[in-house]
């Protein structure tokens, strides 16, 4: 494949990585700007986001779930049961997905053979 | 002078005790409550304004021990719970009956109970129900915010 149609296919492919790589970043500075923020950062929030509380005045199951992660990503475990003890539930699960979505980007770069590398092989 | 003084000394010890019991008196009365029984005693020795700012970030700093998963499960039942009993004026009409008559469409009736038919709330529900039911039904849920 020549010429410009190849051009084209290589910049295209040159921009996807570049993307993957962003990607990659994204995910891996979304826990440490989390910790370098306060976990109360969420707490005095005077917005009302979630529509049941607002029109209705009635708490929703993820009414406080933000904030509760919040406190939980920071291992301040009674204020996260404070805000909503479903987090205990949910914080699990995100931290699986957030992996499940690192692992993938490093599979797209080609990264996952050198975490491979480190687990210890079966005789 | 002196009598004055003391007169003075007395005013203010008989204000402040006064002021003193109908703090404790609001804890005292929804002392009887399931949600404000579950609480430790450090809690539940409190005021109904000061429990109801509390959070265990609060609790820690006031007594330099951590409240809890359980505590804070328990602290947050009885927020809701007094929060509930304060908001509610009219306990005359069930949350459930309220919303089960906005479902069926008489949502005015609701309305019209809790506000001793009195403003034009319940006769907006009443021409939003009869045109065609749903509007009723989402104003009258709209305005139970205001009720309880």
């Amino acid at each position: 494949m020549t010429g410009p149609c190849a051009r084209s296919f290589l910049s295209h492919t040159i921009m996807q990585k570049r993307l993957q790589w962003l990607w990659l970043i994204a995910l891996g500075l979304a826990p440490i700007v989390l910790w370098i923020l306060p976990g109360d950062f969420f707490d005095h929030s005077e917005v009302e986001l979630c529509p049941s509380k607002a029109f209705f005045n009635i708490e929703c199951l993820g009414c406080g779930m933000t904030r509760a992660v919040m406190h939980m990503h920071h291992l301040e475990i009674d204020s996260a049961a404070y805000y909503n003890p479903g987090v205990f539930v949910v914080f699990p699960g995100l931290v699986l997905l957030w992996g499940y979505w690192v692992w993938m980007a490093m599979g797209r770069l080609d990264l996952q053979q050198y975490i491979l590398r480190l687990m210890p092989r079966r005789a | 002078m002196k009598n004055g003084f003391l007169a003075l000394c007395l005013t203010v010890l008989t204000v402040s005790m006064s002021f003193a019991a109908t703090e404790s008196a609001t804890v005292k009365s929804f002392g009887n409550m399931t949600e404000v029984q579950a609480l430790p005693t450090q809690l539940s020795s409190m005021t109904a304004e000061d429990l109801l700012n509390m959070t265990p970030a609060k609790y820690q700093e006031l007594t330099g021990e951590k409240l809890g998963v359980k505590n804070a499960i328990a602290l947050k039942a009885a927020q809701k719970a007094i929060k509930n009993k304060l908001k509610n004026p009219a306990e005359d009409l069930d949350k459930t009956v309220y919303i089960l008559l906005a479902i069926v469409g008489l949502g005015f009736i609701g309305i019209g109970l809790l506000s001793d038919w009195s403003g034009n709330e319940w006769i907006i529900a009443l021409i939003l129900s009869v045109l065609c039911w749903l509007p009723g039904v989402i104003y009258s849920l709209i305005k139970m915010k205001n009720y309880y």
